[in-house]
């Protein structure tokens, strides 16, 4: 804040213009633009005296699922879901088409949550119990992983802290799971759906 | 803009009282009412200065509400209530049979995030065996979200937004949601929580067979997004339902034209029995309403 510098005038003492002007525009300078957090009442602050998105930005995806690497059968009705058959999947990380961008972000803290579901073919895992892994990227980068998951049918929430920078960052998803378990190249082993992602970025 | 730009005076020229009150009304102006960004500086408004509640924090610049509490059962380790096969859905009930809900009371304004997390502990029971547990393991229980937005009696529950309650039909006979879009806003699983009915294990000695297996103690993690696009609503209350069981299909829709992914309630013995249950114990549920901007 900016101080009040400036003298009074004594009593009876003739006032001169440029006296007056210097104890006025300190004073006026104060209030263009020199009121900070020492000038300013506690507890006033609310939701009217901010703009949008000057403390955060919250924002979540529609409900939907990984479709890369996914074969889909043919025919009137299956009894299982169109997904990533043993064929598809040459091991190591996959890619999702779940994926988040956040622009106009400042400097600060993001708070994702990643939800949604599997199913895993452990019925025609011959060898080995089929084991799965999901990974949330920022900008490239892994932030949080968790698994290995192995029930067939699950529900998940994975969450991560972290700061991001100013500008668009961007959010994926990628799978994995263990090695060969004797599948046959047709059968359907991974499906991952009803995902969204969730986040709340705050720089302030 | 508050701004105050009036001009210095002049030395030698004559000041009248209008002119000098005319100087300490501009700042009266400002500072009585338009007071905005050109007045503070950069960085100038702190935690303390935040209208914030003395007890919780909240100032609502974030944060609406927050509530969370306890549905089904008893929070202890051995209360629980078996729940039987449901296409739509029971809702979940305390030891005595009496409807469980968590009270919100809470406004979901236009644009607001609402966030509702659940879990808990359950266990499955099936006479299924080795011989029909075919096609996958695909059987499974969900959890799914109802709300009360027409009064605080709590009697009126529909599914929250985006979440379907199994009683599209799909086609012929066959009812389902589909897992990978919302189709509508009574059409979708986004709350929708799912725990396997049973597993099974091929024995891996050559005859094909498996083992069925359910687990004993298992759980189940409930998420729901929602950003209300639409009027602001009031949220009397949230409760959570479990049906099943379901299974997951490719189908075509009832024109026999759009094929997607789906949990379709079955009854096939290849699934389930009619005597199979899903027992429930305590849940714990939290909601919360918060800004997007």
């Amino acid at each position: 804040m900016k101080e009040w510098t400036q003298g009074f005038p004594q009593n009876n003492a003739l006032v001169q213009a440029e006296q007056f002007n210097d104890e006025y525009d300190t004073h006026k300078g104060t209030f263009n633009g020199g009121l900070d957090r020492t000038a300013l009442n506690d507890d006033w602050c609310n939701r009217t005296h901010l703009k949008n998105n000057a403390l955060l930005l919250a924002d979540t995806t529609a409900l939907t699922a990984n479709d890369n690497f996914v074969s889909q059968p043919s025919g009137s009705s299956y009894a299982y879901f169109g997904c990533v058959q043993y064929s598809e999947y040459s091991g190591g990380w996959a890619s999702t088409n779940i994926d988040q961008t956040l622009s106009d972000c400042h400097e600060g803290m993001l708070h994702v949550e990643l939800k949604g579901s599997f199913y895993i073919n452990q019925h025609e895992a011959k060898t080995n119990t089929t084991q799965v892994k999901i990974r949330l990227k920022l900008n490239g980068l892994r932030i949080a992983g968790a698994g290995y998951f192995v029930q067939p049918f699950m529900s998940f929430r994975i969450t991560a802290d972290v700061p991001i920078t100013a500008g668009t960052n961007e959010l994926t998803v990628d799978w994995r799971m263990n090695g060969n378990n004797n599948y046959a190249t047709s059968d359907p082993i991974f499906h991952l759906f009803g995902v969204q992602l969730m986040s709340v970025a705050r720089w302030r | 803009m508050s701004t105050i730009s009036n001009s210095s005076f002049i030395g030698g020229e004559t000041l009248t009282t209008s002119d000098i009150n005319q100087k300490f009304q501009d700042i009266a102006d400002v500072t009585t009412a338009d007071i905005n960004a050109d007045n503070v500086r950069d960085q100038s408004i702190d935690l303390a200065q935040m209208e914030s509640q003395t007890l919780n924090g909240k100032s609502g610049i974030q944060l609406v509400t927050l509530k969370y509490g306890d549905i089904g059962t008893d929070n202890d380790l051995i209360s629980n209530v078996a729940y039987g096969v449901s296409r739509t859905g029971t809702p979940l009930v305390d030891a005595s049979g009496t409807n469980t809900a968590l009270v919100v009371n809470a406004t979901l304004n236009t644009d607001d995030l609402l966030r509702v997390y659940y879990s808990g502990r359950v266990k499955t029971s099936t006479t299924v065996t080795d011989s029909n547990s075919t096609h996958e393991s695909n059987a499974c229980w969900c959890f799914w979200l109802q709300w009360d937005i027409t009064d605080a009696t709590l009697t009126n529950w529909t599914e929250v937004p985006n979440q379907g309650d199994w009683s599209n039909q799909i086609t012929g006979s066959r009812y389902a949601e589909p897992t990978d879009v919302v189709l509508s806003a009574t059409n979708g699983i986004a709350s929708t929580a799912i725990v396997p009915h049973f597993f099974t294990v091929d024995r891996n000695d050559g005859s094909g067979n498996h083992d069925v297996f359910t687990h004993e103690k298992n759980n189940v993690n409930g998420t729901y997004y929602y950003v209300n696009t639409k009027a602001s609503v009031t949220i009397y209350g949230l409760r959570v339902v479990v049906g099943g069981v379901y299974r997951g299909v490719w189908e075509q829709n009832s024109s026999g034209t759009t094929r997607r992914n789906y949990l379709e309630y079955t009854t096939s013995t290849d699934y389930v029995e009619p005597s199979d249950t899903i027992n429930v114990f305590n849940m714990q549920m939290s909601a919360i309403i918060q800004r997007t901007d």
